[in-house]
């Protein structure tokens, strides 16, 4: 198991670098000064007489290999450059980021155990109630766009019920931050999940009803075991893990989406960053949110592969 | 009937399986008796409904399947007498009664061993857990009883293979494997469902050797689905031959490969390959396709391909005839001997 | 002889014939995929009888700003003026185009690199494959923002571009699979001893086993580029305001004053985008049943 772990981790570092090579040519394509970026605006303010010489002492004058994996360094010891406003971008990314994750997390969480609760539950009642208003929901969750849930969402309970707030993370001078937290993470938690559920339910319906026509249950009944066993711990334990790689396998898109959704509800999560920084043409901060974005995603793939072993013996015996 | 001799009687058992709005009859009237003790043979072609009729008995089928018998009884026999087991009155068919008699005196022998065992449990776990679920002994009592019918069942190195999985099992250890599952509660009747078709021909060897020396050791009675009819002659005590959901004709082994009778057996036992064909001599087939079991008119459904069929063959429905003790024929020449239902 | 060949050549037209009569029937059976259909037609003539009326979309209407829908402006006017149903039915163009153009596209690149991937195997396929987790390592909305950014310049044919350039991955990933098990096929293996050509045997022989999924892949890929596209437009993101579509239009809504007071602002192209990915996904549900039955 730990020789597979291993395996799967060293797989990771030769993507991350492929990946840090077209964020960084996409930042030299942009045609900006990589001065810009690489040293605060004070430093770059105190030097204005001598740019030339603190060209020279950042090694600009080097070739562009030289230049990338110098870079690369900085960014793995956590030197991720500055923006046009000023502000380090590590800084910005360390307090925005964790929004992020809180935001995505939840939703990832309510979705899965909402989406597969439901799907499962629509496989062994096919056609019951439960699957009926599943399959009524996954349809209409599925053709509204993302962005006008969270809209409607706004405008029943923020607007006309006034039971949340629609926007921001933090209200200042909040009494309970923990409470303040759950207030403004409701809606747009509440919009992310609808979307995911959708998607999920389906997926969970599917892959169940698809274990539950192996021969393997069959042979399970054979047994004289109660129903409750056979679906938990023949059916359910082997949805598991496909139902298990199709969540993690939509983080992506969860964590594209949360992008869209920090916009509706002036969320300041990384997601918003982005956005905000590409309408202000601020290059650095908007190749760089990439960058952590994707490394982010590459992680989750390789939970996907850990999760993948751990849960089917064929995978980590080998076949 | 005399309880004592007769473990399993179906009477008149009908299977419909219903979808969106059609409803197809797959199992029509189909009755017969196991004697306690002995082993069954139910043969026919791929789709007669072999397997519907025993997952019909054994109330395996889902909700889309209706099935209705005069008669499902499985009689028990124990120090103090028979008991009786009504199976098709069970409104639950995954109930506390049916799954009281699921392993410890009914239990079934399925035909794909590759998808019949759970790929994520250990081998020795999945034989154990039936074991424990009806006597509630411990885990370790039960991994001996496992140990020691894997050790029986030929099944090599049992210490170390009762901790592996199932993908690491060859295809005949595999159906072992699924052979100590249907047998560790010591049930009284075995159904085995074509267990050695997906293997290769020495093997299949084996595992009816295996079947065969159960039966004559323990006594237990086998109820064998195959379309083998060289497997029919060596295992079989009695044959029931069935053909698009009916039972076409029943008897001794003797009755069927000495006097079969009804047109189809005829026509099964001549398509059997056998050597010394003169150069030039075809291999008898049987003419015609299977049918499709929605299209099917009233009347004899081999009359299609029958090569003695009459006018009188179609339109209504043919009774069995007795033409020997405890030999019936569905068919419309031997209606000169007393029908039987 | 020659009356027996033409015989057979009957028979199989005949033959064919009665399969898409079958075929057909069975969709028209399926209710919610007709009428999935019939909107999705009618959406489409609509839109294109609207640009080629020439409606106004572009003009304010100054004394008419801001106001709810009335016998004069249907669907109201949006923040500056403009007639917002003009704006809906040509913004449907718009978007039913994006929609379109960017599934073929990129469905289309997506399969031939998918079937090339497949069936050649070795080392083109490693390469191929590699670009391709190198594209899905970024989740697609981010890699769209992050091109657009270096891009830096909207409009449509670059929308267009990024989207392709960034939507074939999934096509690619199902087409792969599938040459990958049809290429050891008996037939492909009778083709290759007759001397068959490469591309031949790939778009000839395997790709027609492969139409079905990328046919009703396709269908859904219009609905999911037409959210794409709204939600990239909702940020700001998208093509500029001076060409309507649905996510154009709705950018309005980020105001919440907007949300609260102009309701119809957002509803009625809230509502066209809903509607028509409802259509579509029905439409291709239906496509899929029928279709798969075929391949049966």
């Amino acid at each position: 198991m730990l020789k597979f772990i291993l395996k799967k981790l060293l797989a990771m570092i030769p993507m991350l670098l492929l990946i840090s090579m077209i964020v960084y040519f996409g930042l030299q394509a942009t045609g900006i000064d990589p001065i810009n970026f690489l040293v605060s605006p004070d430093v770059l303010s105190a030097n204005a007489a001598n740019v030339e010489a603190l060209r020279e002492s950042l090694g600009l004058n080097d070739p562009l290999i030289v230049q990338y994996f110098r870079w690369l360094g900085n960014v793995v010891t956590g030197n991720l450059g500055y923006s046009f406003d000023g502000s380090s971008i590590a800084a910005t990314i360390a307090v925005r980021l964790p929004y992020t994750f809180e935001l995505a997390g939840w939703s990832l969480l309510l979705s899965a155990v909402i989406g597969v609760g439901i799907g499962i539950i629509s496989a062994i009642r096919q056609n019951g109630i439960i699957d009926y208003v599943g399959r009524v929901l996954a349809v209409l969750g599925q053709a509204v766009p993302q962005f006008l849930v969270g809209i409607i969402l706004i405008q029943i309970f923020a607007i006309k019920l006034g039971w949340f707030p629609s926007a921001n993370r933090v209200s200042p001078g909040a009494a309970n931050p923990l409470a303040d937290a759950f207030f403004h993470l409701f809606l747009p938690v509440l919009t992310l999940t609808i979307g995911m559920v959708a998607v999920l339910m389906r997926y969970a319906r599917n892959t169940m009803l698809d274990v539950l026509n192996s021969d393997y249950i069959k042979t399970a009944r054979s047994k004289g075991i109660p129903e409750w066993k056979v679906y938990l711990k023949h059916g359910f334990r082997n949805a598991m893990k496909p139902v298990l790689v199709i969540i993690l396998f939509r983080i992506p898109m969860l964590v594209g989406g949360s992008v869209v959704i920090e916009s509706v509800f002036s969320y300041p999560g990384i997601g918003l960053t982005m956005t905000n920084a590409i309408t202000s043409g601020d290059y650095p901060v908007v190749l760089i949110t990439t960058l952590i974005i994707a490394a982010a995603m590459l992680v989750c793939s390789f939970m996907v592969d850990v999760l993948n072993a751990l849960l089917d013996p064929r995978v980590r015996l080998g076949e | 009937m005399d309880t004592k001799e007769i473990i399993l009687d179906v009477k008149k058992l009908n299977t419909t399986f219903v979808s969106d709005k059609k409803e197809t009859k797959i199992v029509k009237d189909v009755s017969f008796q196991v004697k306690r003790g002995t082993t069954l043979a139910v043969v026919g072609e791929s789709g007669c409904g072999k397997s519907v009729t025993m997952n019909s008995v054994m109330r395996f089928l889902g909700r889309n399947a209706r099935v209705s018998a005069e008669n499902i009884q499985y009689n028990a026999l124990d120090s103090d007498g028979v008991q009786e087991y009504h199976l098709e009155n069970l409104k639950n068919p995954n109930g506390p009664e049916m799954r009281s008699l699921r392993g410890p005196h009914l239990s079934m022998v399925f035909q794909d061993p590759m998808s019949s065992l759970n790929p994520v449990y250990k081998v020795g776990d999945q034989v154990a857990e039936g074991l424990i679920e009806h006597t509630g002994i411990s885990k370790k009592e039960a991994r001996a009883k496992v140990l020691e019918l894997f050790r029986q069942l030929g099944i090599p190195d049992p210490e170390n293979r009762i901790d592996c999985y199932p993908h690491q099992f060859s295809g005949g250890m595999k159906q072992r494997v699924v052979i100590a599952i249907a047998m560790i509660c010591n049930p009284e009747l075995i159904i085995c469902d074509e267990p050695t078709t997906a293997l290769d021909v020495t093997i299949q060897a084996q595992i009816m050797e295996l079947l065969k020396k159960l039966q004559v050791e323990n006594g237990k009675s086998i109820i064998l689905i195959t379309h083998n009819m060289g497997l029919v002659a060596e295992m079989a005590d009695e044959v029931c031959v069935m053909y698009m959901g009916r039972v076409v004709e029943f008897g001794t082994l003797a009755d069927i490969f000495d006097h079969p009778s009804h047109p189809y057996t005829k026509a099964l036992l001549r398509s059997v390959p056998v050597l010394g064909l003169a150069d030039g001599q075809k291999l008898e087939t049987i003419p015609g396709i299977t049918p499709n079991p929605a299209d099917l008119k009233p009347g004899c459904e081999f009359a299609d391909r029958c090569s003695e069929c009459g006018e009188h063959c179609r339109g209504k429905n043919i009774p069995a005839f007795e033409i020997a003790p405890g030999h019936r024929v569905r068919c419309l020449k031997y209606n000169t001997f007393p029908e039987v239902d | 002889m020659s009356v027996k060949k033409s015989g057979i050549k009957e028979q199989n037209k005949s033959a064919s014939a009665s399969l898409m009569k079958k075929n057909l029937r069975k969709f028209f059976n399926n209710k919610l995929a007709v009428v999935g259909l019939v909107v999705i037609l009618v959406m489409v003539a609509a839109c294109i009888v609207g640009a080629l009326m020439h409606v106004d979309y572009n003009t304010p209407d100054l004394r008419n700003m801001k106001s709810a829908p009335s016998a004069l402006h249907w669907f109201g006017t949006d923040t500056i003026g403009r007639d917002l149903f003009a704006r809906v039915l040509y913004g449907g163009c718009y978007s039913i185009l994006i929609g379109v153009f960017c599934a073929v596209a990129s469905n289309i690149i997506g399969a031939a690199l998918g079937a090339v991937a497949g069936y050649f195997g070795g080392k083109t396929d490693k390469i191929i494959v590699r670009i391709s987790e190198v594209f899905q390592a970024f989740p697609q909305l981010v890699l769209v923002m992050m091109i657009v950014a270096i891009v830096n310049r909207r409009g449509l044919s670059n929308l267009l571009f990024i989207f392709v350039v960034t939507g074939w991955m999934t096509t690619f990933r199902m087409v792969r699979n599938e040459y990958l098990s049809l290429r050891g096929e008996t037939y492909v293996k009778v083709c290759e001893a007759f001397g068959m050509s490469n591309s031949r045997i790939m778009f000839g022989q395997i790709l027609p086993n492969v139409m079905t999924p990328i046919i009703v892949s396709t269908t859904t890929n219009v609905a999911f580029f037409i959210l794409q596209e709204a939600a990239l437009s909702f940020i700001g993101l998208g093509v500029a305001d001076s060409t309507p579509t649905w996510g154009n239009i709705l950018n309005a809504a980020k105001s919440v004053a907007v949300v609260t007071n102009q309701w119809w602002i957002w509803v009625f192209p809230g509502a066209a985008i809903t509607l028509f990915v409802l259509a579509i996904n029905f439409f291709g549900d239906g496509l899929r049943d029928v279709l798969d039955a075929k391949q049966q």
